[in-house]
């Protein structure tokens, strides 16, 4: 039977992109700087507007996705979960540093791949994709395409079927393949924006130890169930890392961040039982310590808005005087 | 097992004082704005003038400590240590008003307390506020709550509002409201009446006495007095930039009424879209006290909470003669909070229940979390403008649109 959102689905998705919308303006500063785009066209001004509404309306379809195909007493956690992702995926690209950079176009690309993959039709168009986003951001080989492969992974785990292996391989080497035409036909830029400096970075880095202690209990659960098919989890520090090379902190701390909760999201949607339990232990052992679990989505919200995507100006009448 | 309570009143503290600390961090800029290090140059050893408590605290410090205080760096510190010590009061009075409220709305009064202090931490952190005198008007109407929560020394809230409007006249519009409303409930619910009816006319008195005395009659030196506070102002403000406007009105009582014309047309382009994006609150808030009036079967008990609804229009007059609506929004959301929380530390059983109500009809909304997190889109507040968002949002309506005010 065909499944069909549910009126408090929709109620949510409806929220969500109000919210995100909201967030979105509050940091949007209507400046662009330059990025290394491939094509002119990504450097317009009014087509970078028309990509980033596009790119909220694909995110909240790929949202009504993962309601739709999550279990019903998953519900509540996919939408505490969306929540969480869309404090991060909203903000960043409306702020004035990620704003019409290679880093948005690859997203916009990333939530169509997983929410077909998650849906389970035209999972072929993966690879494709996956070879369009390498051309448009190279980068996205460490983060992007490492998150596809997870959700593959999962998903042969989950339904031991041999095409998502094939799928899988196919998408590596269609990555593989748009960095070679990004090699020959143009050449690797660092797009890294300095949005926030690496001691502001570090106080993010001390400000996320209760994260740190959430995920240890629930990556502890997942080990403990799944054994080594645990450690798919490892593929997302390698997004963070590049980007820490090339110092830009605030895509640093978005894509540690985005990466675990799309992987989650992913986990439950596609009914991974072990992921579930480890959701539920994390859930209680953090709900007995804190009130309010809301704050674990408001707390980075913090940052993101106040730091990364849209800092406080500096008083120029404090130097200039009134 | 069932929580204690205790239990559960920690876990809301730790929340608190966790995410409490993170807003700090987030909002903390390290300056200390030109408008209020001016401050900390009025002082009483010129006359009993206006604004001027916090700069003879200021000066009492300066020739008690072996220090010198009269430099931007002491300034500094002395904004830092009387904010850290604010924030840590915010949190001892969560904790109290949280002890006495009743255990099935202690989620509810947690979360009022949640967002009051985050929104005292944002607004009193970022340069605009950083050692505002709001802060101290916040603490003195705070005090005054609790005395009149406990039952304890409650003639202390004469003298307390009386410090406050020491601090700043406005106090008399944006955080006397609190004490006067208490009192007025008390007179109408509680017994002896007749005392809390003597202490609010008493209290009500000396703030109005003295705010006429600031306002009419206590600017009468000005020009004597100028040169010295101008060069108290340059020691204690970033590289000697004093707010030479601030001086012109406190000191020499020039009128800044008619310069102020375009910035309050700006206040109107800002105000109007901050409604309608926290229409969800205003709707909630409406529907609470429309519960609470509907649950008082009585004219007789439906008084008190008509005056506790319309508790903040004391800030009228301010709204429509003033121009810091950053601040007017701040004063507003503080009555509102802290007067519920109050009530429900009172145990008023109807408030308490009407509060339950709210709450969970709100939560049976799928969306509702994010009403938790709504707010923070709109931190920290400023003082002429809203904030950050509302001032770049009324930019890009007069600048596209409207084209209606020039600054």
């Amino acid at each position: 039977m065909e499944k069909r959102l549910q009126k408090g689905d929709v109620s949510f998705l409806a929220a969500i992109f109000l919210f995100g919308l909201i967030m979105a303006a509050r940091v949007f500063d209507h400046r662009m700087e330059f990025h290394y785009v491939p094509m002119g066209l990504m450097q317009n001004y009014t087509f970078n507007q028309a990509a980033l509404l596009g790119l909220f309306v694909i995110q909240t379809v790929f949202f009504g996705v993962c309601l739709l195909q999550c279990q019903d007493e998953q519900k509540k956690n996919v939408r505490y979960l969306l929540a969480f992702l869309s404090v991060f995926t909203f903000p960043m690209f409306a702020s004035t540093a990620y704003w019409g950079s290679f880093d948005m176009y690859a997203f916009i690309l990333l939530f169509p791949t997983i929410g077909l993959l998650l849906w389970g039709r035209m999972e072929w168009m993966s690879i494709p994709l996956c070879f369009i986003m390498i051309c448009i951001c190279p980068a996205s080989l460490l983060g992007n395409v490492c998150l596809i492969v997870s959700v593959l992974i999962e998903k042969i785990q989950l339904t031991k079927k041999k095409k998502y292996a094939v799928c899988l391989i196919g998408c590596i080497i269609a990555a593989l393949l748009g960095e070679a035409v990004v090699a020959t036909y143009y050449h690797f830029y660092s797009d890294a924006q300095t949005a926030i400096s690496g001691k502001k970075f570090l106080a993010i880095l001390i400000l996320c130890i209760p994260y740190y202690m959430a995920a240890f209990i629930y990556f502890k659960k997942k080990l403990e169930s799944e054994g080594i098919k645990a450690a798919v989890a490892l593929l997302g520090l390698p997004g963070v890392l590049i980007q820490l090379q090339a110092n830009d902190y605030g895509k640093a701390v978005f894509y540690g961040f985005v990466y675990y909760i799309m992987l989650a999201v992913c986990s439950l949607v596609l009914g991974n039982g072990s992921s579930i339990a480890a959701m539920e232990e994390t859930k209680g052992k953090v709900a007995s310590a804190i009130a309010f679990p809301v704050l674990i989505i408001a707390y980075p919200l913090l940052f993101m808005l106040l730091w990364i995507a849209g800092p406080l100006p500096l008083f120029e009448e404090v130097f200039v005087g009134l | 097992m069932e929580e204690s309570k205790e239990k559960k009143i920690r876990k809301i503290i730790l929340a608190q004082a966790i995410f409490g600390f993170a807003t700090f961090v987030c909002c903390y800029q390290g300056v200390l704005r030109s408008y209020n290090s001016t401050m900390l140059a009025l002082s009483y050893r010129y006359g009993f003038t206006s604004r001027s408590l916090l700069g003879t605290i200021y000066h009492f410090f300066n020739d008690l400590l072996p220090v010198d205080m009269m430099n931007y760096q002491a300034a500094l510190r002395f904004g830092q240590v009387c904010t850290g010590a604010f924030f840590l009061f915010l949190l001892w009075f969560s904790y109290h008003a949280l002890k006495k409220c009743r255990e099935d709305c202690l989620e509810m009064c947690g979360i009022l307390l949640l967002l009051f202090l985050v929104c005292m931490i944002s607004t009193f952190s970022c340069g605009y506020n950083f050692l505002r005198v709001d802060m101290f008007m916040i603490l003195t109407a705070l005090l005054s709550v609790l005395l009149l929560t406990e039952g304890k020394a409650e003639w202390l809230v004469l003298p307390l509002s009386a410090v406050g409007v020491m601090f700043h006249q406005g106090f008399v519009f944006m955080y006397f409201n609190l004490a006067l409303v208490l009192l007025f409930y008390k007179a109408l619910v509680k017994e002896k009446k007749a005392k809390y009816v003597i202490l609010f006319v008493c209290t009500f008195l000396a703030g109005s006495a003295l705010f006429l005395w600031f306002e009419l009659f206590s600017k009468g030196q000005g020009t004597a007095i100028l040169d010295s506070v101008v060069a108290d102002a340059k020691a204690v403000s970033f590289e000697g930039k004093y707010h030479s406007t601030l001086l012109a009105h406190e000191v020499l009582g020039v009128d800044l009424a008619t310069e102020e014309w375009e910035w309050h047309k700006m206040n109107i382009v800002q105000v109007v879209p901050y409604l309608v994006l926290s229409l969800s609150y205003l709707v909630i808030l409406f529907r609470f006290f429309a519960d609470l009036f509907r649950r008082a079967k009585e004219k007789a008990q439906r008084f008190p909470y008509v005056i506790v609804a319309i508790g903040s229009f004391t800030m009228l007059p301010d709204y429509l003669l003033k121009i810091d609506y950053g601040r007017w929004i701040v004063a507003t959301i503080t009555y509102y909070l802290i007067i519920l929380v109050a009530l429900a530390m009172m145990g008023d059983e109807l408030v308490t229940t009407a509060l339950k109500e709210s709450y969970q009809r709100v939560t049976r909304h799928s969306w509702a979390f994010l009403l938790l997190l709504y707010p923070i889109l709109f931190l920290p507040f400023w003082d002429v403008d809203i904030n950050g968002f509302m001032q770049k949002l009324a930019a890009w309506l007069n600048g596209n649109i409207l084209h209606w005010f020039q600054i």
